[in-house]
């Protein structure tokens, strides 16, 4: 039971360290840290300019993972990400060597991830899955942990390469990055502009390290369910295939884990053993938002996925 | 206490609780619904003849709390319902997580179950499972379980209608059940080596009961019960006489016991049934004579003694059979004003008469068509003889059934503190003529006597009135009436003398 409260309050402190960097975003820097403990990878939405890269530059920090950036562009290729075979002569021996590309790091920044080709971006794919990468018939295991935090421009579209569905999926969750508030806008600029230099040494300061992380996390996935929480989530997964005008597409079952899994975590950050019908709830929104697949309907009459999301949850209110 | 204990107590508290609520809500429910229905019902009956709807109303009430109870015990909460009833109190599910793990052993079942403990330490005084439903619900349910019990209080005509039609079938119960056990002895005796005569006799008999039956089933009234219960009494009497004279005859010792057994078997029934009449309206005597109740009962017995000769002479006043009835029933004494009234309802006045046997002539005169079904009954009670006088007088005439008893007189006169309804027993001599003198009726062949036998009053009861008081209370009735000049000329001195007889 120490064991536990200790690494509670670690992380309580990991969250707090975050706070001071990144303004505002109080759901979403909860939602990263629950990502991180369920081991999934992000999806992050939102305009340019609103602190993806700062924000995964302080959770690297503060959690002492090494943390790399990828900038997608269209004539990214596939080894620019998962690294290369080159040919080395040492001396009279000659020989092909395997050069790491950035995705062997245990935070991946990936930027813009849509502006990539589809090729590119399936280069991912095994990375985000299975944890290795194969090249020239080898496979290399990832550093433990690996996460990888995708980010997407959902605005500017023209040259763009749109995630499929398949590879959607394999992201834990996704987070819509909003615009932050008047206030939160007023510390953000004060904080970057007079008093970032001060906090610079500060703030490189780590907090928690690799080893606590992936101790946390094996918790995390020993957390309690009940059989009625089981079958509230399974009520829900099933309304998403349910007839509804405004989906096209209903959640897959990784859908259901990756709900189960946010949970666990949620409940782990609050202290308990066990997942509530609210832990459910709570993960539903950032598990199936980018797995449900809107209706036509949808589009034009401007519902949201999260709006469709309430409106499931609505439909299945918890059975005591 | 171990972890494991103190967790199941907790979900047992919860489960009782649970229970409770549960069965008060469906007791609520089915108040709610079943009282709706009882109210419809009872409103319906306000305006329909439903007989026995206290019992029907019962019956809803019953079959509410049942269904309740059943739905309840059905609707039972299991360990597991309470378990997430308890976590509804701010528990987020560690009570139905530890219930669900209390027999794994493993470190993070053993941490869940402590959280939930320590949990349960500070939270354990928030689980209040609100037992009674809300108010809204409570209130109507209440009144709704109270409008049919007073609207059963409403009394209007279909009420008494229904209860009529109660007694009725309560009589005709009766009745066939001694229907049945005759028919059983005459099973019995007709199951002898008898002669095609007898069994005849017996077929006979026995369509007679199952005429008797099919009309008692289908009786909707007190008066044909009782009628039909009248008619029975003289069967079986006729019946007994029957086999009692085929007993007789019969050459086999068997057989003639057989018969003995089933006459005897007849007798009896008679006799029962005599008393069940007289049983289904015990207090139409008195309550017809709430001063004269004393005449009353000396006019039954009288009527039970034979006076019912008397009253063949009253019968062949013939136009006014009723007076005749009347004699034999001195029970409805008084009331027979009223009965009078109720037949002739035209005839106030001599509703009034009726009191007297005297004015059994006004009966006649006025009942007469009527009179001659024997409607007129006002049985003025011990001055039948007299009512033969004024039978003489009757120029009404017009009693077509002229027999000794003309009219069939059903006495269901009403005293002022209530119903005298039918007290007899009547059997019919089917077209028989009154040899008197003094008969002034026509004879038109269709009219059917009716003797009655008083069963009423209080000495049917078993109880004793002195006869100087029923005179002198009579007396003084005939007396104030010859004063108020309630009686026609020319009769205050029959009436006189007649008191001075005594």
């Amino acid at each position: 039971m120490d064991q536990w409260n200790e690494k509670r309050a670690l992380l309580t402190e990991c969250e707090a360290k975050i706070r001071e960097s990144i303004i505002g975003m109080e759901d979403i820097v909860s939602q990263l840290l629950m990502v991180m403990l369920s081991g999934g990878n992000i999806l992050l939405e939102g305009m340019p300019g609103l602190g993806k890269t700062k924000l995964v530059q302080t959770v690297g920090k503060v959690f002492d993972l090494e943390s790399k950036r990828i900038q997608f562009t269209p004539d990214l290729m596939p080894q620019d990400i998962t690294g290369t075979t080159i040919f080395m002569r040492s001396g009279d021996e000659n020989t092909f060597t395997f050069r790491k590309g950035p995705v062997f790091a245990n935070l991946i920044l990936a930027d813009e991830i849509n502006r990539a080709t589809p090729k590119t971006q399936s280069a991912m794919l095994e990375a985000m899955q299975e944890g290795t990468v194969t090249e020239g018939g080898v496979t290399y295991p990832l550093p433990k942990p690996f996460f990888v935090l995708a980010t997407q421009n959902p605005i500017e579209t023209e040259g763009t390469y749109p995630l499929p569905e398949a590879q959607l999926d394999r992201f834990l969750c996704k987070l819509n990055l909003k615009f932050p508030k008047s206030e939160e806008l007023k510390k953000i600029l004060y904080l970057t502009e007079y008093q970032e230099k001060e906090k610079k040494t500060e703030e490189d300061k780590t907090i928690c390290r690799k080893e606590d992380l992936l101790e946390m996390m094996e918790m995390v996935s020993g957390i309690q369910v009940a059989d009625p929480v089981m079958d509230h989530l399974v009520r829900i997964m099933a309304a998403t295939h349910e007839k509804n005008p405004y989906i096209r597409v209903g959640a897959s079952p990784r859908g259901a884990q990756a709900i189960l899994r946010l949970a666990k975590a949620k409940a782990f950050i609050e202290g308990r053993f066990n997942i509530s019908f609210e832990d459910v709830r709570y993960a539903a929104y950032p598990a199936l938002r980018h797995r449900i697949v809107l209706s036509f309907d949808a589009l034009t009459e401007g519902i949201s996925s999260d709006e469709v999301i309430r409106r499931i949850l609505e439909s299945c209110p918890v059975s005591r | 206490m171990k972890e494991t204990d103190r967790i199941l107590q907790l979900i047992r508290q919860v489960r009782g609780r649970l229970y409770v609520k549960e069965l008060i809500f469906d007791l609520t429910v089915a108040a709610l619904v079943f009282s709706g229905v009882g109210a419809v019902f009872v409103l319906l009956s306000l305006f329909l003849p439903i007989p026995y709807r206290t019992y029907y109303l019962a019956a809803i009430y019953g079959s509410g709390l049942l269904t309740a109870l059943i739905l309840s015990f059905f609707r039972r909460p299991s360990l597991k319902n309470a378990a997430l009833a308890a976590d509804s109190f701010g528990f987020e599910e560690r009570i139905i997580t530890a219930y669900e793990n209390l027999e794994k052993e493993g470190e993070m079942a053993l941490l869940q179950r402590q959280d939930t403990l320590r949990r349960m330490e500070k939270t354990e005084k928030q689980i209040r499972i609100r037992v009674l439903p809300k108010g809204k619900m409570v209130l109507p349910a209440l009144l709704l379980l109270i409008l049919p019990i007073c609207m059963l209080f409403i009394p209007t005509a279909a009420t008494g209608r229904g209860e009529e039609i109660e007694e009725a079938r309560l009589i005709a119960k009766e009745e066939i059940r001694e229907i049945e056990k005759v028919e059983e002895a005459l099973e019995k005796a007709g199951q002898g080596d008898l002669t095609e005569e007898q069994l005849a006799e017996i077929e006979k008999m026995r369509k007679i009961l199952e005429e008797s039956k099919a009309t008692l089933s289908k009786a909707k009234t007190k008066e044909v019960a009782m009628q039909e219960a009248g008619k029975l009494d003289y069967h079986y009497e006729e019946m007994s006489k029957s086999l009692s004279g085929l007993a007789g005859l019969a050459g086999d010792q068997e057989n003639a016991r057989a018969l003995e057994d089933a006459a005897k078997t007849v007798k009896e029934q008679a006799g029962q049934s005599g008393d069940q009449q007289a049983s289904a309206d015990p207090g139409s005597g008195p309550s017809g004579n709430p001063d004269g109740s004393d005449q009353s009962g000396e006019g039954s017995q009288s009527g039970e003694k034979g006076q019912n000769g008397e009253n063949g002479q009253d019968g062949q006043n013939g136009q006014d059979g009723q007076d005749g009835q009347s004699g034999q029933d001195g029970q409805n004494g008084q009331s027979g004003q009223d009965g009078q009234n109720s037949q002739n309802g035209q005839n106030d006045q001599n509703g009034q008469n009726g009191q007297n046997g005297q004015n059994g002539q006004n009966g006649q005169g006025e009942g007469e068509g009527q009179s001659g079904q024997g409607e007129g009954q006002s049985g003025q009670g011990a001055e039948n003889g007299q009512g033969g006088q004024s039978g003489e007088n009757g120029d009404g005439g017009q009693g077509e059934d002229s027999g000794k008893d003309g009219g069939a007189g059903s006495g269901s006169g009403q005293s002022d503190t209530g119903k005298a309804t039918r007290d007899r027993d009547y059997i019919s001599l089917d077209k028989n003529t009154g040899d008197d003198a003094n008969l002034t009726g026509k004879d038109t062949g269709q009219g059917n006597t009716d003797q009655a036998r008083a069963q009423n009053g209080l000495t049917w009861r078993g109880e004793h009135v002195d006869a100087d008081q029923v005179i002198g209370q009579y007396r003084k009735q005939a007396y104030s009436g010859i004063a108020n000049g309630s009686y026609p000329k020319g009769m205050e001195d029959v009436i006189k003398n007649y008191f001075d007889g005594f």
